[in-house]
């Protein structure tokens, strides 16, 4: 046990203390950072705030009144101007004063005809803009209470038959979270998994193994490896985890609105469960692969097929947000590889049978013994071979002995 | 001669592996595998639904129950007649439920008047997919609320019948709009794979003779250029073999599942795309796996590379990210730079190729651009090559990198 020990502690060390480490626990806080930032220039590059001009045809916007300041979503809306003619407006485009002339046809209440003339292209905020201010005044003769009902729509609150969940419309937090810690996982996986792949192969090839294993037994020598990795992985993620935590509470305090009926933290429980085997059958896949490949080359692409499936949900990611219980959710969340992503999405959507969990959790723990098991018996075989690699028939058909 | 030597060497090494053998094949056949197994459902259930529908398969919309608390509601219009029953109380709306005869229902607050707020009860919770009644919802509403103005409602519903007119609109290229917003994905999603699947097989075949200390002995007889350039081509031809197998692979599959998908066949290319597009293929190749290879040379062993591959593929993600500003605005300032800008160009410089009419000059500059820096990259990267880079047993440091590539080490 001691000897274990010392070995997870030598691979732990090697990696937390390097400074490749550090900078991979920082690359995803800064990719989230470049998302953003892309994000914010293409809205940036996307609106155009110049002024909007209309000529009124249909006596609906006689007296119009503007629009109000926004106080929510958008702090800006372009200045909507009024235009006599349609020459004039027309002027007001061609010497760029304006970016959209809006020209309602004189049977406007009837048929809702509007032309635009714009230079060349119509840019989303100001047709929305427009779209408001005509909505506005369309209904100014209405009570008010009516007018304010009518602009904001209802509020859809979801609450659960079963249980005493809460989801509102606007509660994007709750779909973020899961989603993002999803993808934590993923990276994390990745990262301690290619850990494995190389610190199975490193004493092979630099030629050391044989002394280690004069004082060391193969399943101890492969144990400490395995947790020592696993445990580099998970330190990342715990810094993730505490990072991501302490970015929710601040975007809660900043914009009290967003977080809505507050979070459902109920899944976080059925990710620990699900990620612990997962992580464990996937760095045991890795380990094996390592083991077994005559070269580091081989190995990373055979690695490659393993880590895939992990993110196989991530492409369906809409069809399981939105049909939560279709067929191919359910086989998704049953299926070891894709069940750790998958899950706790679900449980957060909708109300998962309990024999789905039972039946996915059990798989996901069956399937990580079944390859910590082959891991080993793969190393044990592969330790002193150079140069061949090993098939899985073999490692099977001499499992017994 | 030499260079030749290398890349037949690679190209066999890396083609009779077993390892590239088994991704090549395996990945379209566990493809086909699914394929066949859904397909083979399928037929067993309903012969004509398609792949999509099946997977998809929920229970059929039906009609939805509401309680109104608030009184608003005097009656459900025509047109929602199907959709909506109204029920007195939560009681006999649950039961209701709970006999199926509606598939899920609604609670109109008592102040919703000020509030706005409609509970939502489904027996699979399923917030995201409930919102699909939203429309309906609202419809409902309004018709309540504005019960005595018909034609103010019938304009709440569609306030702008848009007829645009353009001044001086964009002269489009006539190529099918889905494809032109389809293009950039396919492009960088072909580029991923290719320059990723070759350019990590460059790597670990560029540190594989560090790792066994045989490039000192290899650096006697060859030129650092005459290496690289074999391995770079080699590798590229088997990553271009790769992309199409799989690309193969997937054409087909959507030929099985989509006897139907006439249309994906009509929509053609025409010529000078294509031919654009090779030429900037094959140049945003030769730059990206030069830069990776020139990371292979200044890592010191396979493990250190991978953050360092990270920090070369972020450039290929941005055009992509920003493809939405590209289509809208195709001659704006930050479109033109990031289709000049060699790095970008290769996904940039299509996409807007395949939406707008550009004059010649910007493709042709494009081009000559990545030329320069292909050449420039190849040979920044085989000074690196050089003895001290290759001996060292050091850390890759980004400053190094860049220094290296400059020419400053």
């Amino acid at each position: 046990m001691n000897k274990v020990w010392l070995v997870i502690k030598h691979e732990y060390l090697r990696h937390v203390l390097r400074k490749r480490f550090i900078v991979s626990v920082l690359s995803v806080p800064f990719f989230i950072l470049i998302m953003v930032g892309i994000a914010l220039i293409t809205v940036l590059v996307m609106s155009d705030w110049r002024p909007i001009g209309y000529v009124d045809h249909s006596g609906v916007l006689a007296g119009a009144q503007p629009l109000p300041e926004q106080k929510e979503r958008r702090s800006r809306s372009v200045e909507i101007q009024t235009f006599d003619s349609e020459d004039a407006a027309l002027q007001a485009v061609n010497n760029g004063e304006i970016q959209a002339a809006f020209i309602l046809a004189a049977d406007y209440r009837e048929t809702g005809a509007v032309s635009v003339i714009v230079d060349d292209n119509l840019s989303d905020n100001a047709s929305q803009d427009f779209r408001e201010f005509l909505l506005q005044n369309l209904l100014k003769d209405q009570p008010a209470g009516i007018q304010e009902r009518i602009l904001e729509g209802p509020a859809l609150v979801f609450r659960s038959l079963a249980d005493s969940r809460e989801f509102a419309e606007n509660n994007i937090l709750g779909l973020l979270v899961p989603l993002v810690a999803g993808i934590m996982l993923i990276v994390a996986i990745n990262v301690s998994g290619g850990y494995l792949l190389q610190a199975v192969t490193e004493e092979k090839e630099n030629r050391t193994i044989e002394m280690v294993v004069t004082s060391i037994s193969p399943t101890q020598l492969m144990a400490g490896k395995i947790f020592g990795n696993l445990s580099v992985g998970l330190t990342q993620l715990i810094i993730w985890a505490l990072t991501g935590a302490g970015g929710v509470a601040l975007v809660m305090r900043l914009f009290p609105e967003i977080s809505g009926s507050g979070l459902d933290l109920s899944f976080l429980g059925l990710m620990l469960i699900t990620f612990l085997p997962a992580f464990v059958m996937i760095a045991a896949l890795m380990a094996m692969v390592g083991a077994t490949a005559a070269e580091a080359r081989d190995a990373q692409q055979i690695a490659g097929l393993f880590s895939l499936p992990v993110v196989f949900p991530m492409w369906f990611l809409m069809v399981i947000i939105e049909k939560p219980n279709s067929p191919l959710a359910v086989i998704m969340s049953l299926i070891p590889f894709t069940s750790p992503l998958t899950l706790p999405m679900r449980s957060v959507l909708t109300t998962v049978p309990a024999w789905q969990i039972a039946l996915a959790i059990g798989l996901l723990v069956a399937s990580a013994a079944a390859a910590v098991w082959l891991a080993s018996r793969a190393f044990r075989l592969g330790l002193l071979r150079y140069g061949k690699s090993l098939s899985l028939r073999e490692i099977m058909s001499r499992a017994k002995s | 001669m030499k260079t030749s030597l290398v890349l037949k060497y690679e190209f066999r090494k890396t083609f009779l592996s077993r390892s590239f053998l088994a991704t090549l094949f395996l990945v379209p056949i566990a493809g086909f595998a699914v394929l066949l197994i859904v397909n083979n459902i399928q037929s067993k259930n309903q012969a004509s639904a398609s792949l999509a529908e099946l997977a998809l398969e929920t229970a059929a919309p039906g009609a939805q129950g509401f309680v109104d608390h608030s009184g608003l509601i005097t009656a459900v219009p025509a047109e929602l007649s199907d959709v909506f029953i109204q029920y007195p109380d939560f009681a006999s709306v649950s039961a209701a439920l709970e006999k199926r005869e509606i598939t899920a229902f609604f609670i109109i607050t008592r102040d919703f008047m000020n509030s706005g707020t409609i509970e939502v009860y489904r027996p699979d919770f399923n917030p995201i997919g409930g919102m699909d009644s939203a429309g309906n919802l609202t419809l409902l509403i309004n018709a309540n609320l504005l019960r005595d103005h018909p034609q103010v409602l019938e304009r709440i519903q569609a306030p702008d019948n848009l007829n645009i007119q353009y001044l001086n609109k964009p002269t489009g290229t006539g190529i099918d709009s889905n494809w032109v917003l389809s293009l950039p994905y396919i492009i960088t999603i072909l580029f991923y794979f290719f320059v990723l699947g070759s350019a990590s097989l460059l790597l670990s075949s560029v540190t594989k003779e560090k790792e066994n200390r045989t490039i000192e002995i290899l650096m006697t007889s060859l030129t650092p250029l005459q290496m690289l350039t074999g391995k770079i081509v080699a590798l590229g031809l088997t990553g271009l073999l790769q992309t199409i197998v799989w690309m193969g692979a997937g054409w087909l599959m959507l030929q099985f599942t989509n006897r139907s998908a006439a249309s994906a066949q009509a929509i053609q290319l025409p010529a000078s795309i294509l031919i654009w597009g090779a030429v900037f293929f094959i140049l945003g190749y030769a730059i990206y796996a030069s830069l990776m290879a020139g990371i292979g040379a200044l890592v010191a062993n396979l493990k250190e590379s991978s953050t360092a591959t990270v920090l070369v593929m972020i450039p290929l993600m941005i055009p992509l990210m920003l493809v939405g500003a590209l289509l809208e605005k195709p001659n704006s300032a930050i479109s033109l730079g990031l289709s000049l800008f060699p790095l970008t160009s290769p996904v940039a410089m299509m996409t807007r190729l395949s939406a707008v009419d550009l004059p010649l000059w910007q493709p042709a500059l494009a081009v000559l651009l990545q030329a320069l820096t292909a050449v420039l990259i190849v040979r920044a990267v085989a000074g690196m090559f050089r003895a001290q880079n290759l001996l060292a047993g050091g850390e890759f440091k980004p400053g190094m990198f860049f220094r290296a590539l400059f020419g400053r080490i």
